[in-house]
C-alpha cells in the first residue's frame, strides 16, 4: 500500500513538473537556431525562468520518490504502475486546461488503467535481496 | 539511419538507466521515510555507482528523445517508445532476478497497448 501511495505522489509531481517545464519553454519560445551566441542567449532565458526551476525541482522530487518506491518494489511493478500518469494527464487537460480529449485518447487511457490495475494486484517484490556485504 | 540510431539509443538507454537505478536501490536497501533515515539513505544514494550510471543513461535517453523531437513527430516517436515497457520488464527479469508471472506480463502489455492507442488516436484523429 505505501508503495502505491508514494508512487501516486511521485506521479503527481511528475505531471506537475512536466506542466511547469512546458509552460517555461513556451515562454522562452521555439528553439530554431544553432548559432552559439543565440543559443547562449536562449540558455540564459531558460535558466532564469522560474517555471523551469520549479519544473526541475518538482521532477527531482519525482525521481527521489520513484527511487524510494524502487527500494520497496520490483522495477517490473513500478514502471507499469507509473503509467497511471496518463490518466492524470488526460484529466488535467480536460479539467484544468479545457483542452478537448478525443474518444481514442480516453479509450487508450482506459486500457492503460486496466493494465495498471492488473499489475498492481501482483506481488510487489519478487527479487530476492542479495546477501550483500552490509 | 540517424532516426534508427536515436530510437535505439532512446529505448536502450532508458531501459538501461531504469535497470541500473533499480540495481542501485537494491544495494541501498529499503528506504524508510522518517526524515533522519531518509537523509542517510539519500547520502548513500548519492555515492552509489549504479545510481550514478543510471542517471547518466537516463540523461542520454532524454537527449535522444529531444533530438528526435526536433525533427520527427511526437506521434511517431511516442508509440515506438512504448516498447520500453516490455524491454524494462525483460531487463528486470534478466538482470534483477525479478520473477515475472503471467499476470504482470498481461498488465504490462495492456499498458503498452494503451500508450500506442493514445498516440495513434492523436495521429489519425479519432
Amino acid at each position: 500500500m505505501k508503495t502505491l501511495v508514494v508512487l501516486f505522489i511521485a506521479i503527481c509531481a511528475q505531471v506537475l513538473g512536466d506542466v511547469c517545464l512546458t509552460k517555461g519553454m513556451k515562454a522562452v519560445g521555439e528553439v530554431n537556431t544553432l548559432n552559439p551566441a543565440a543559443l547562449f542567449q536562449l540558455g540564459l532565458q531558460v535558466f532564469t525562468n522560474p517555471f523551469i526551476w520549479l519544473g526541475i525541482a518538482t521532477l527531482t522530487v519525482f525521481y527521489l520518490l520513484y527511487l524510494v518506491a524502487l527500494s520497496w518494489a520490483d522495477l517490473s511493478f513500478v514502471v507499469p504502475a507509473t503509467a497511471f500518469g496518463y490518466l492524470l494527464n488526460a484529466l488535467m487537460s480536460k479539467l484544468l486546461l479545457h483542452e478537448p480529449v478525443s474518444l481514442g485518447r480516453w479509450i487508450g487511457t482506459a486500457v492503460i488503467c486496466a493494465g495498471v490495475a492488473i499489475v498492481s494486484t501482483t506481488e510487489q517484490k519478487t527479487a530476492k535481496p542479495k546477501p550483500e556485504a552490509a | 539511419m540517424k532516426t534508427a540510431l536515436l530510437l535505439v539509443s532512446l529505448i536502450a538507454c532508458s531501459s538501461l538507466g531504469e535497470v541500473l537505478s533499480a540495481k542501485g536501490m537494491q544495494q541501498v536497501g529499503e528506504v524508510s521515510l522518517r526524515p533522519r533515515a531518509l537523509l542517510r539513505a539519500i547520502r548513500q544514494m548519492l555515492r552509489n555507482p549504479f545510481l550514478f550510471l543510471g542517471v547518466v543513461f537516463l540523461a542520454v535517453s532524454f537527449f535522444s528523445f529531444i533530438s528526435l523531437l526536433s525533427y520527427a513527430d511526437l506521434s511517431y516517436v511516442v508509440p515506438l517508445t512504448a516498447v520500453s515497457y516490455v524491454t524494462n520488464t525483460l531487463g528486470a527479469k534478466l538482470f534483477l532476478d525479478e520473477q515475472i508471472k503471467r499476470k504482470r506480463w498481461i498488465g504490462t502489455v495492456l499498458v503498452m497497448a494503451g500508450v500506442v492507442t493514445i498516440s495513434l488516436a492523436a495521429k489519425f484523429g479519432f
